[in-house]
């Protein structure tokens, strides 16, 4: 970083700084605009939108509360523990295999993983239903995590593929030579090493199970397996009408959780992107 | 004198500790060494290693969509049974007015929402690069409307968009003296809103993406540039984005696959309306075989995404494969 | 770790197989069981319930007993519902129901209710739950085509037949049994409700405007629209959704009643025709004075512009009292209704004919309806359900034991709907769920002007050429 900044005067730079402010401004507003919202009263939510409260009125968040907004935060967070777990425990062993283990249907069998990702999952959820329904896994956790278990997987293996292909094999060669198996090599050198692609991986894919939407809605019928995003409709009334109020406040509620790990994870992934996602 | 020697990126600084162990373990058995010893257990490893993952990805991803795919040459409503009708649901799909318009508006969306996030990544991220303080903030900022659920996001800015009550657009509108338009009730605007809303929500994630890549750079080159008295726009644009060449193309291959199959803004936001200006393939696949009930056309439906991804995503490789070899 | 991954390795395994295995039984599943299903529906029902109550009584099981005067197996019985909202009175009197049932009958009876307030959504799982033989006991969904191939399957039942073998037919109202019935005209559905449409109107809006009556003709209708928009207000406040096909239906209606959209959703006369087009012009010259925008407005949003005094009218119904009256359930000072206008002396309709149905219906499985304890508490249910209607806010489908309670709104529109002639039946229900669609993407245009009536009918005729008439 510091060297390239040598080349620019520091005007330019206050300029630089300024744009990206503006941006980050812009980027934010939503957010901050739900927040203010969620403190209005039905009166104030009445008026034009980009008003501030005129008084800080805590009702939605007390009739969010109320609902079983607790009971939504479990069953989202056990949901996306066993999507991550999962995901990391079958994709880096895969992607080491990838990579690091000349193999010769190495190319093939990551085309065959990639292919995954052209495929739309709407296009499943007949059969996916079917099978699951068969399996008695309905109502249960496992209906969520299989499928976006699956559907994660490719791009989970591609990253990880180009983040241990990175590592130098004379890392690992030495411990060969010495006789260590493979496993002890991807258990103690490689997939400690990749510690920052874990962390992308698992970011990544925690923003898009928290916010999974479909599947939630057709594998669970029982009210008490709902996740937050299907429970962000409970505000909707018979003909369609919305409790604004205390919809705003539940979704002001759902986003902190990510938010608060991003920002405490956010040096990590920066890393792990920088090495997972740039080839050698 | 901005040449491109050294452009191969090297391995980031890992835990120091374990690569001093390993390292001198390097020279006492002198390097380069290969598994040559277990070639028996060579055969197998590999698949032990990444079967698992095979074995998941088959059964939920794989054994469904063919199921599925199955269904494309039946006529099938989800109820009764299904009739054989060979390629009928394929022609049937070509001729239907509205598939053929939302290909139109989803290549629109692709072509428009991949340029966008790459070049306003793109630009983000070598600013971001460029200044010293409070990047940690900005990066936790940008990186909010990806965190947002899309149910959300939309809601918040049918609101934002809303004439009556007034929302901030229109407000800003009135204040700049022009006439207050409605965006998503406009057929000649809504696509360009659905389009800006999908790069507005993704566009942060990549921009880490290229931010990560840049500062990854090699020091080294940089600094021998700087020696040889190479400016700060040459810098840029004959050095780093040149190094960073394959990150482009992996981004380009990511965000035209994933805006091919763009579902939830233009689905939550104006439900493929006014009219079908916003309809996308996947929303009207979505409204073929859920709403209408005709899962054999929305099958035949999904196959042509599948095709078109695949074909979309192999001329990118083919034109990136040929950009880097230049470039390296 | 280490454990893990074998772990995995073993679920992947199992779950492989399993699938390969379900893959297999459901495609043998689809065609066959249903038609088992048919006849129990259809005819032994009857037979199965009336013997129901002596069995009861006969029956060996320790269990089977009578409490509070009402039948019951006594056993665990639950019955799996998929509702639009949790909010609104009339499910709220359902559960309350559920639990005096509990409490005085079966302590062993559950329902589970599921619900889907986004229409998509909720058609999304019940079109994949109905394609894996897997239909809830209880749904709501309209009676639309894909109804007509559940009901042609046998998978639904027969509710007529039920309220008959209860004797409770005739404490209807004629269009809470009407409205939710094939086109042979049986009861196919639950009315919940008793609802009537009709604008709200601000009368503060109209004042400003000079209106000094309510319009009674369209002609009338426009004259007020455009006065209040002379006064920079909005005349007409509308959202993105099926409210608009009303308006595209008010024309027609009052021009031929339902003769109209019957015979063009089953191909016979063709939307191009001179009816058709009356709608459609008559769609886009009201069109410009809805709010701008309103294609993705919503209902509570725009409901509140006429309570505030931004929007002159609303059109809407009987569900909508509490955003537009008070608590004792009579209009909020400001505002006043008026019902559909009329054409001229023409019309096929009486003046006072209009929108008026049972909300959208609850259908049963004919499984469920097969079983004795549904029975039973079907039975209890239709005792408490019309009663407990006013004090939940809404009107009952059915007559209820006394009209304590209600606001004399209430018993106005509850008299209107019980007497009303006719109704005019929704466009998108009598259309076939696939032209539906098309209808639903096609009238916002049509309504900002991207198309011309004759572009639009010309697309609605190849979309029934396409689904009906293949």
């Amino acid at each position: 970083m510091s060297s390239s900044l040598l080349t620019m005067r520091k005007p330019v730079r206050v300029l630089f700084f300024v744009v990206l402010l503006a941006v980050a401004l812009v980027q934010i507003y939503p957010f901050f605009w739900v927040i203010t919202s969620s403190f209005k009263t039905d009166a104030d939510l009445a008026k034009a939108a980009y008003l501030l409260p005129s008084k800080i009125y805590m009702g939605h968040y007390q009739q969010a509360l109320q609902s079983d907004l607790m009971r939504y935060f479990f069953n989202s967070f056990s949901v996306a523990v066993g999507v991550l777990v999962s995901l990391i425990a079958l994709g880096a062993p895969a992607g080491y295999a990838l990579s690091k283990m000349r193999f010769h249907y190495a190319e093939k069998v990551m085309t065959f993983f990639l292919l995954g990702m052209m495929i739309p999952s709407f296009a499943c959820l007949i059969p996916m239903f079917q099978f699951y329904n068969a399996l008695g896994l309905r109502n249960t956790y496992w209906a969520l995590i299989i499928p976006q278990v699956g559907f994660g997987l490719p791009v989970c293996i591609f990253l990880y593929k180009n983040f241990m292909s990175r590592i130098p094999d004379s890392l690992t060669d030495a411990a060969a030579i010495d006789g260590a198996s493979h496993w002890y090599i991807f258990m103690n050198i490689i997939f400690p090493m990749s510690k920052n692609i874990t962390v992308t991986i698992l970011t990544f894919n925690f923003v898009y199970v928290w916010n999974e939407f479909t599947y939630a809605n057709t594998f669970m019928s029982a009210g008490k397996m709902k996740t937050l995003p299907v429970g962000l409709s409970d505000f909707v009334g018979e003909m369609g009408g919305v409790d604004w109020g205390a919809t705003f406040a539940t979704i002001t509620l759902s986003m902190l959780p990510t938010l608060i790990i991003y920002a405490v994870l956010n040096k990590q992934v920066i890393e792990g992107m920088t090495a997972g996602a740039v080839k050698s | 004198m901005c040449n491109n020697k050294g452009s191969r990126i090297h391995f980031p600084a890992t835990n120091g500790r374990f690569r001093g162990r390993v390292c001198s373990r390097d020279i006492q058995t002198g390097g380069q060494t290969e598994l040559k010893t277990k070639k028996s257990k060579k055969k197998i490893a590999p698949w032990l290693f990444s079967g698992p993952a095979l074995l998941a990805y088959t059964s939920v991803v794989i054994v469904p969509i063919i199921c599925s795919l199955g269904f494309s040459f039946y006529d099938y409503s989800g109820v009764g049974k299904r009739v054989f009708n060979g390629i009928n649901n394929y022609v049937r799909m070509f001729r239907d007015d509205t598939f053929l318009i939302a290909i139109k508006n989803n290549l629109l969306l692709m072509a428009g929402s991949t340029a966008i996030q790459m070049v306003l990544g793109l630009v983000l991220a070598i600013l971001l690069s460029n200044i010293r303080k409070f990047t940690n903030v900005l990066r936790v900022a940008y990186f909010v409307p990806c965190i947002i659920s899309s149910a959300a996001i939309c809601q918040i800015f049918s609101k934002m968009f809303s004439i009556v009550p007034e929302g901030v657009i229109p407000a800003l509108m009135r204040l700049g003296g022009m006439e207050q338009i409605a965006f998503l009730s406009d057929s000649k605007w809504a696509l360009a809103i659905v389009i800006i809303l999908d790069a507005y929500k993704y566009v942060s994630m990549h921009m880490i993406i290229f931010y990560s890549a840049l500062m990854d750079v090699d020091e080294s080159v940089v600094e021998a540039a700087i020696v040889d008295g190479c400016g700060w726009w040459k810098l840029h644009t004959k050095i780093k984005i040149p190094m960073i060449m394959n990150i482009i193309v992996m981004e380009l291959v990511l965000l035209i696959n994933g805006t091919l199959k763009a579902f939830d803004i233009s689905y939550i936001l104006t439900k493929g309306g006014p009219g079908t200006t916003t309809e996308l393939v996947v929303t009207y696949m979505y409204k073929t075989s859920f709403g209408m009930a005709k899962f054999g056309v929305g099958s035949a439906m999904a196959v042509f995404l599948a095709v078109e991804s695949l074909a979309a995503v192999g001329i990118v490789r083919y034109i990136g494969n040929k950009l880097q070899r230049r470039y390296t | 770790m280490k454990r893990r991954t074998v772990m995995s390795i073993l679920l992947s395994f199992a779950l492989a197989i399993g699938l390969l295995a379900g893959c297999g039984g459901g495609e043998s599943a689809d065609g066959t069981g249903t038609e088992t299903e048919t006849e129990a529906a259809d005819d032994d029902t009857a037979a199965e319930t009336t013997a129901a109550d002596t069995e009861a009584e006969a029956g060996s099981e320790a269990a089977a007993t009578e409490n509070g005067g009402y039948p019951t197996t006594g056993e665990e019985y639950e019955i799996y519902y998929i509702a639009i909202s949790e909010t609104g009175g009339q499910i709220q009197n359902l559960l309350d129901i559920v639990e005096m049932y509990k409490e005085q009958v079966n302590p062993n009876f559950t329902m589970t209710i599921e619900y889907i307030t986004d229409q998509q959504a909720r058609n999304q799982k019940i079109r994949t739950l109905a394609a894996s033989n897997e239909l809830p006991d209880w749904f709501t969904c309209d009676i639309d085509s894909f109804f007509n191939e559940l009901w042609d399957a046998g998978m639904v039942a027969n509710i007529g037949d039920i309220y008959d073998q209860l004797g409770i037919r005739d404490n209807f109202y004629p269009i809470s049994l009407n409205y939710p019935s094939t086109d042979e005209g049986e009861v196919c559905g639950i009315s919940w409700q008793s609802q009537s449409e009709f604008f709200y109107y601000n009368k503060d809006v109209f004042e400003a405007a000079h209106i000094d009556s309510v319009p009674k003709t369209m002609d009338e209708l426009f004259e007020v629209c455009q006065k209040i928009q002379e006064t920079g207000k909005v005349p007409i406040a509308m959202d993105g959704a099926w409210r608009l096909l009303r308006f595209l239906a008010f024309v027609p209606y009052r021009m031929t009643g339902n003769e109209f959209i019957e015979a063009a959703a089953a191909g016979s006369q063709p939307f191009s025709s001179e009816v058709g087009l009356a709608g459609a012009q008559f769609i886009e010259d009201i069109g410009q004075y809805f709010q701008k925008g309103w294609t993705t407005a919503d209902s509570t949003t725009v409901a509140q512009l006429v309570v505030n005094g931004d929007a002159g009218m609303y059109y809407s119904g009987s569900w909508d009292l509490n955003i537009f009256g008070k608590e004792n359930m009579e209009l909020l000072d400001n505002i006043g209704i008026f019902t559909l206008p009329a054409l001229g002396a023409d019309d096929a309709t009486a003046p006072t004919d209009g929108f008026y149905n049972g909300g959208t219906p609850t259908v049963i499985s004919a499984e469920c309806a097969a079983e004795e304890e549904f029975m039973n508490f079907f039975r209890f249910l239709w005792d408490h359900y019309n009663d407990g209607a006013f004090e939940h806010g809404y009107l009952p489908p059915g007559k209820p034991s006394s009209m304590e309670g209600a606001s004399e709104l209430q018993k106005e529109l509850l008299n209107n709907y019980a007497n009303a002639g006719s109704f005019a039946k929704c466009w998108d229900v009598v259309a076939d769920v696939a032209t539906s669609e098309v209808l639903l993407n096609e009238t916002p245009s049509l309504t900002l002007g991207d198309l011309t009536p004759e572009e639009w009918a010309a697309r609605l005729d190849e979309a029934i050429k396409q689904n009906v008439q293949q």
